[in-house]
């Protein structure tokens, strides 16, 4: 739906979702999103509009007439909370975006959640950071490095204002500066951003969470790029223990068979709700991504030990198996068999063989 | 910023105070000094920023040490959680962490490094090295402590070295850390047919003895006998073989897990006492297979098993003869005579305790010498022999004397008087038998000066009387009873462990007599 700039009323000025210039469409769906061209509508709509479409109408129509002051406040509390959710899903969403490769279209989902994000808590909170880390990342990912530092420059210096910032976010915001000195070629400074990165994320979650994992990942990248093997080499291989380990757990929640239910009443119920381990969304992106990149990168390797190419075959196997992609895991199996062939460690080969059958017992009760 | 006017305006304001030409040179001077400073980059200021273990860490990740990380941080969290999970009474609160001893943390970020460099070219043995090193390091490095905690306040400083007393350095918990990694480490050190791994045994099984997990211990040392055994050429440092270091080990590990579970299982003990004495046969310690057969005999003694007993004490007896160890030969004999006392045979007792006599007087060992004088003195009694026995007694009670030990005083002055009184007891039985006028004289004159000379043999029976000891009886005969009883049995509880057992009848004998 085309829209005349000059022909708005008077005083209300229609911007483009992305570039902030005025507005020359409009979206036909929820009639409250304006851009400036067809481009723009279209990157924001695979982006994140598609998601959030319906969600705004309710957000940006102007107020009704409420009479009462109790219900104008019930509804100001609503749509906080509505806002609220909204942060989390945009950025839930451009995250997912960012660890598929699609920097692109990770773009809109941050700015909507930057706003949302200044919408309810201010300019210049700490709730802002994690928005700008996005936005920063896709930056570097699509190229625009100063662009990237700026926005990293802006989250960092929220960080040292607030000294309460909790280590998560710290270690998100060294990341990401890690990454970016490493795509401008620092490695030194990079190497240093990242080991920060490591000590915070192991400050919250401990030494071998996947979450800290991602900085060893990026850590090894760097070693690899300056040529230090045997460095790079025992980081991938952290990265793939600890992606391993926290894969069989939730595994064996998954395949552990159910017991048999014993008595009556609502305490089986009770026992058997137990809290399960899972991926989100982002977690699921970031692990095919790791995962894979390790495979290829020890696959390709002359030197290559078989043990490691086992577990990092058995991981991705698992991972395939909890995503659900049978045929995938079972490729990767077989693999892993092979690989841990003829490799004195008998536990780890062991632990493919009965996943394996696990798997085909799996499959049979899903046909 | 001016300050807000205190009283009421005063008609007139006064003009802002411009600042003068030596506040303004102040200002430049100091601008100045700061431009000379060197401008600080981004990795300097966040030094400053950081904890120093966090710097720590960062450069150690930054090098690429990402396993000594791990390790690193998780010590330091162990530590932590240690400390949360004693409550807040715990002592552990007045001790510094880790995390803040620099010179500590500097030191394993050091070793540590070294070992994953090492590990990562596959040297292990290079591995075992650091981190022994570190283990020695925090297991010398208890003293450090207490100097670190020295501006605590003095109440603390008390209890703290209480506690001290108790955990027995404050570092154990690093060093024993560092000890089992080595163990691990060494299992995987290949081409020294695991002579590291021997080491790693050796250090792991003291550590647990020294926390008093004595079993655990004696699991490890077995192990560590175990590597060593085929090896007898691996030496330590002061010229002692694995093998026999383990024995050694062994050997003592063995005895005090007996000596811990003599109450409740002797069986059990004696298993492990027959153990150790194999294992000092194995050490070809003589010293050691000595004590080992001394210990064991002196079980079995106390199961009731005499005979072997005596075996051992002799094996006992004959390695201490070839040492020429006087010490350990009046142990012997006086175990043996012990033994030969409880089966009933008196003379081979004697002729142990005559010959402990001999060796301790031979070598002065005074104490010893009171000891066995007093023995014999007390066999010599309940035999009815009253004249040796005073002899012994009058012996060791000079010796006591000259030692200055308090409790063999009394003990022996009273033994002595009973003896005496033995002695005399024949005597004034007579007499009083007798009943002849002479005689009652006598016992009156006795009675009243105490200071007549035994005239017992002559056909005028005379009266003779106590030395000039304590327990003089008083003139009414039955308070003579009453005291005579009382005290020599107050005496006896304290000497009962060290006498024999018969002295309790011969006393009561006494007193009835005299009462009689």
């Amino acid at each position: 739906m085309t829209l005349n700039p000059l022909a708005n009323p008077k005083g209300t000025n229609l911007n483009c979702e992305l570039c902030q210039k005025p507005a020359f469409i409009q979206c036909t769906k929820c009639r409250v999103t304006y851009y400036c061209g067809v481009e723009h509508q279209k990157a924001d709509w695979v982006g994140i509009h598609e998601k959030i479409c319906q969600s705004l109408i309710a957000l940006r129509q102007g107020a009704p007439f409420l009479p009462s002051q109790e219900e104008r406040q019930k509804r100001e509390r609503h749509i906080l909370m509505k806002k609220t959710t909204m942060i989390d899903l945009t950025r839930t969403t451009g995250q997912k975006l960012l660890f598929e490769g699609r920097h692109e279209q990770a773009v809109p989902a941050a700015m909507q959640s930057l706003r949302f994000a200044i919408d309810v808590h201010g300019l210049d909170s700490i709730e802002l950071v994690p928005s700008y880390l996005i936005l920063g990342e896709a930056s570097i990912g699509l190229g625009r490095l100063s662009q990237a530092e700026e926005y990293l420059a802006q989250a960092q210096w929220t960080v040292l204002k607030t000294p309460s910032c909790s280590n998560a976010i710290k270690s998100k915001l060294y990341r990401n500066l890690g990454l970016l000195y490493a795509a401008k070629g620092e490695y030194d400074d990079s190497l240093r951003q990242l080991a920060d990165d490591i000590y915070h994320a192991s400050e919250n979650f401990g030494t071998d969470d996947i979450r800290t994992s991602g900085g060893y990942f990026h850590m090894a990248n760097v070693f690899f790029r300056q040529g230090r093997m045997e460095i790079a080499d025992s980081l991938y291989r952290q990265v793939s223990n600890i992606w391993y380990n926290h894969l069989q757990k939730i595994v064996k929640i998954r395949t552990k068979t159910p017991d048999t239910p014993q008595g009556i009443g609502p305490l089986i119920i009770e026992s058997s709700d137990e809290k399960e381990d899972t991926l989100d969304e982002a977690q699921e992106a970031e692990a095919i991504q790791v995962l894979n990149a390790i495979y290829d990168m020890q696959e390709h390797q002359q030197s290559r030990q078989p043990q490691d190419l086992a577990t990092i075959c058995h991981a991705l196997a698992m991972l395939y198996f909890i995503l659900m992609d049978i045929s995938k895991a079972k490729e990767f199996g077989r693999k892993a068999v092979v690989a841990s062939e003829g490799h004195p460690d008998d536990s780890l080969s062991r632990t493919i063989v009965e996943f394996m059958k696990n798997l085909e017992s799996q499959t049979q009760r899903v046909m | 910023m001016p300050t807000p006017p205190r009283g009421p305006p005063s008609g007139r304001l006064q003009p802002i105070k411009v600042p003068g030409k030596a506040e303004r040179d102040l200002f430049f001077k100091q601008e100045k000094l700061r431009q000379q400073q060197p401008e600080l980059s981004k990795k300097q200021t966040t030094r400053y920023r950081n904890s120093y273990k966090h710097n720590l860490c960062l450069d150690m990740l930054q090098d690429g040490y990402h396993k000594s990380f791990s390790e690193l941080f998780a010590l330091i969290k162990q530590q932590e959680e240690e400390r949360q999970r004693q409550g807040e009474e715990s002592l552990m609160w007045a001790m510094v962490m880790l995390k803040d001893q620099h010179e500590k943390l500097d030191m394993l970020k050091q070793h540590l490094c070294k070992a994953e460099e090492a590990e990562r070219k596959g040297d292990f043995a290079e591995v075992y090295r650091s981190r022994y090193e570190l283990a020695r390091y925090f297991q010398s490095g208890g003293d450090k402590c207490v100097i670190f905690t020295g501006d605590f306040a003095e109440v603390y400083r008390s209890r703290y070295e209480l506690a001290r007393y108790f955990q027995s350095g404050g570092d154990k918990w690093l060093a024993d850390h560092f000890f089992t990694t080595c163990l691990q480490t060494s299992a995987q050190v290949k081409g020294d047919n695991g002579k590291t791994q021997a080491q790693g045994y050796l250090n792991v099984g003291l550590a647990l003895e020294e926390q008093g997990d004595v079993l655990s211990a004696a699991e490890h040392f077995e192990a560590y006998y175990k590597l060593s055994v085929d090896h007898r050429e691996w030496i330590q440092a002061d010229n002692l073989t694995f093998h026999t270091d383990a024995c050694i080990n062994l050997w003592r590990i063995y005895s005090s897990i007996a000596a811990s579970i003599e109450e409740e299982d002797s069986q059990e003990s004696l298993d492990y006492l027959i153990k150790a004495l194999k294992l000092a046969t194995e050490s070809q310690d003589k010293e050691l297979q000595g004590i080992a057969s001394y210990r064991l005999g002196h079980a079995y003694e106390q199961n009731g098993d005499g005979e072997t007993a005596l075996l051992h004490l002799n094996e006992y007896l004959k390695i201490c003869t070839a040492e020429s160890d006087s010490e350990g030969i009046g142990k012997a004999c006086d175990a043996i005579a012990k033994a030969y006392a409880k089966q009933g045979k008196v003379e081979e007792s004697i002729t142990y305790l005559k010959k402990f006599v001999e060796v301790a007087e031979k070598s002065g060992e005074e104490v010893a010498l009171s000891k066995a004088c007093h023995n014999l003195g007390n066999i010599f009694n309940s035999l009815g022999r009253y004249s040796e026995a005073t002899e012994y007694f009058s012996k060791s009670y000079n010796l006591s004397r000259s030692l200055g030990d308090k409790e063999a005083i009394s003990t022996n002055r009273v033994q002595f008087g009973i003896a005496m009184a033995h002695k005399m007891m024949k005597g004034l039985d007579s007499h009083t038998v007798m009943g002849t006028r002479p005689a009652l004289e006598r016992l009156i004159e006795w009675k009243n000066a105490r200071v007549d000379e035994f005239e017992k043999p002559f056909p005028e029976p005379k009266k003779e009387e106590p030395k000039p000891r304590e327990p003089t009886p008083p003139p009414p005969q039955s308070q003579v009873t009453e005291e005579t009883e009382q005290e020599p049995q107050e005496e006896e509880k304290v000497d009962d462990s060290k006498t024999k057992s018969e002295l309790t009848d011969e006393t009561s004998s006494v007193t009835e007599t005299t009462a009689s």
